[in-house]
């Protein structure tokens, strides 16, 4: 049987990202390099025959999502999911600064953010860690559906703060 | 979608809806607009401008989060620092700034507002694509984490809750209150209401009161009110 096959037929049965680690515990004599080349070569296939998905990768497993052009007719069918800005606020405070406490969200962001966080933990994107102030961290589920193998694939908080003070230029030195 | 449109010049402040997520985010509104950049930020007018929208806002009745007026209190302690004589400087050592406090918060607040806006362009599962299988299918027990469980223990709490109020009451009898009255009167001929009552609490004064009524009525006892609102004296007969 095919390698390539057997790969497919795994991912395949996971339901959410299936954890590039089990794949390799069933295919033993399998590599991680060697696996990313047979998802390669999968997608390729699927790409070729014009097929509506493909195996992505994203929180350090893979799994089989639709290609976007086929997105008109599955919001049909499923309604999609709605994030307000004030949880994609908290939801970044989280996961660049995660875990952390309420406190720390609602400072960031200047307002209070239990509304948010409902809504955060309703969808699973954030859990809760307890301690004497409870805290909050992003789960698998948040990197799955942001399609980020993990947290480090997060964009620099830094680059961010660097658009604008390239932008200011001359005005860096002194404060007024 | 500008929430706002306000001329710089002359023409009355526009408000059109209040799109902010929070006071920070004004205000980084009105420092786009003003253009000036967090790095060479004039503070006063930004302050000036946040005030009068939250005025604007509060005069025509737009609920504003309590967190737009404990902004504008901050402000308004902030405008105040920088226009007192700066208490910096002696010694070279620099005291609390105030003025870099707010572009320090306005700055940790942009870098989360743009990283939000960074999460919200990737092709999000569930909105941009989807994965095999319902959601739904996934909510399985062990995948559920302690927010889960949380949540569930406050709306069960919150279903369950019962509203008891725990009155303590003391009831009087006035039986005794008279048997009191009768024994004061014995000794001192004349007594007022509120010696009867000592205790000074309210249920005692009235069953105080409800005894020397009960004592007249049974031609025990003399009630002698000067005036009205004045004290209730009791003599015997």
């Amino acid at each position: 049987m095919n390698r390539r096959e057997i790969v497919e037929a795994l991912i395949f049965s996971g339901s959410g990202a299936l954890p590039v680690r089990d794949i390799l515990k069933a295919l033993p004599e399998t590599g991680e390099e060697e696996l990313e080349g047979l998802v390669d070569e999968l997608n390729k296939l699927y790409l070729e025959t014009g097929r509506s998905f493909r195996i992505e990768r994203a929180a350090a497993g893979y799994l089989f999502v639709t290609r976007e052009e086929f997105t008109p007719y599955l919001r049909a069918l499923h309604t999609p999911a709605r994030l307000t800005m004030a949880a994609l606020e908290a939801l970044a405070v989280i996961a660049y600064k995660g875990p952390c406490s309420k406190g720390t969200i609602d400072s960031i962001r200047g307002v209070d953010s239990a509304s948010s966080l409902k809504s955060l933990l309703k969808h699973q994107l954030i859990d809760i860690k307890g301690g004497k102030p409870l805290t909050y961290y992003t789960t698998a589920k948040f990197l799955e559906v942001f399609g980020l193998d993990s947290l480090a694939d997060l964009p620099d908080l830094k680059q961010f703060e660097e658009v604008f003070r390239e932008e200011s230029g001359a005005g860096a030195g002194g404060d007024a | 979608m500008l929430p706002m449109v306000n001329d710089p010049g002359k023409a009355p402040f526009v408000l059109r809806l209040p799109a902010f997520e929070g006071p920070l985010d004004l205000l980084l509104y009105l420092i786009e607009k003003n253009r000036f950049t967090l790095e060479n930020l004039e503070v006063c007018p930004i302050i000036e401008q946040y005030l009068r929208y939250v005025e604007q806002a509060r005069s025509l009745d737009v609920s504003l989060a309590g967190e737009f007026l404990e902004m504008a209190s901050y402000l308004i302690w902030l405008k105040s620092c920088l226009l007192l004589p700066s208490a910096k400087g002696e010694d070279g050592g620099e005291e609390i700034n105030p003025a870099r406090e707010l572009k320090e918060m306005l700055q940790a607040y942009r870098a989360i507002r743009m990283a939000s806006q960074d999460l919200n362009t990737r092709p999000m599962l569930y909105r941009d694509r989807f994965p095999k299988g319902l959601p739904q299918e996934e909510r399985d027990v062990a995948s559920l984490g302690i927010g889960a469980l949380l949540e569930a223990v406050s709306s069960i709490r919150a279903r369950t809750r019962k509203h008891v109020l725990n009155v303590t009451f003391t009831r009087f009898n006035i039986a005794l209150m008279i048997e009191k009255i009768q024994g004061l009167l014995k000794l001192k001929g004349r007594v007022s209401l509120l010696e009867v009552a000592d205790a000074r609490g309210r249920t005692e004064l009235i069953g105080a009161f409800l005894a020397v009524l009960e004592l007249s009525k049974r031609s025990l006892a003399r009630i002698i009110q000067s005036r009205l609102f004045a004290m209730i004296y009791i003599t015997g007969r």
